[in-house]
């Protein structure tokens, strides 16, 4: 994946608005954007995140971050080696994982101890509804 | 034809390192990510360790330390439902004759949800027992 397709960047939260949800999310996107410029982390052996899956992540991300009010840890970004990557939040003994795959196609989201269905869709706003449950747990 | 070395296991007591991608320690809290432990589809076979500390600690170019496991430990994971009993074999290769792998993990991103949410459950029993840093 090519630093060129990095969105140019992330954007600030808005001032007036008390959200530590979206500041967490914010950095966990600056966090995903470091993950795929490091380009010393791969070779032919170690694949850097593909193109989707980094794109759908940064989706699912976004939304999630616009959507969600919640005070949230910052997610951990890391990659599979495989073209595919993670994105983990953990609270205690309690975990959201974006799992997405190199062709994206597959992804969902993992969660344990949130008294919900460990395998849930990958998307924006299931993510901000688990968040959600994580911080009122 | 078997490969020996393939049928035997490594003994209980076996210590084996898990070379770790700066990326797979949590920047917050100094944890292990459950991505060290999630097969990626380039591990058909398994989870590649070795019994070489010396040689897990130069598996990769950029690394941030290795993670150490006992065989016995790997061995006694039980997820459920469906049981995925999980194995540590030997397979040594040109490069490092001390490699082994972790057998039976579960694919995360198969078809099937009973399977991903245990191939999760495995890499979060294999980040509880590993000792990282080692």
């Amino acid at each position: 994946m090519s630093a060129e397709t990095v969105p140019a960047s992330i954007p600030e939260p808005p001032e007036q608005e008390e959200r530590p949800g979206l500041r967490s999310l914010l950095l966990t996107l600056q966090r995903l954007s470091s993950l795929v410029q490091d380009r010393e982390e791969y070779d032919d052996e170690f694949l850097a995140p593909t193109e989707a899956a980094y794109n759908a992540a940064w989706e699912i991300l976004a939304e999630a971050a616009i959507l969600c009010r919640a005070p949230t840890p910052p997610g951990s970004p890391a990659p599979l080696g495989d073209g595919g990557l993670v994105v983990e939040f953990n609270q205690a003994s309690r975990a959201i994982r974006l799992m997405m795959p190199a062709s994206v196609e597959g992804a969902y989201l993992y969660c344990r101890g949130l008294d919900e269905k460990a395998v849930q869709p990958a998307t924006g706003t299931d993510l901000a509804r688990l968040l959600a449950r994580m911080a009122e747990a | 034809m078997s490969d020996p070395a393939r049928e035997a296991r490594l003994a209980d007591e076996t210590e084996v390192f898990r070379a770790i991608k700066p990326s797979w320690v949590h920047p917050d809290t100094g944890r292990l990510s459950a991505a060290a432990f999630l097969r990626s589809a380039r591990d058909r076979d398994g989870l590649s360790v070795s019994r070489s500390r010396a040689r897990a600690e130069t598996t990769y170019q950029r690394q941030r330390g290795v993670a150490r496991l006992l065989a016995g430990d790997v061995r006694g994971v039980s997820l459920a439902p469906p049981d995925w009993p999980l194995g540590m074999i030997p397979d040594p290769t040109d490069l490092d004759p001390d490699h082994a792998l972790i057998t039976g993990l579960p694919d995360p991103f198969s078809p099937d949800d009973g399977e991903k949410d245990a191939a999760n459950q495995a890499a979060d029993a294999l980040v509880a027992l590993a000792s990282y840093p080692a």
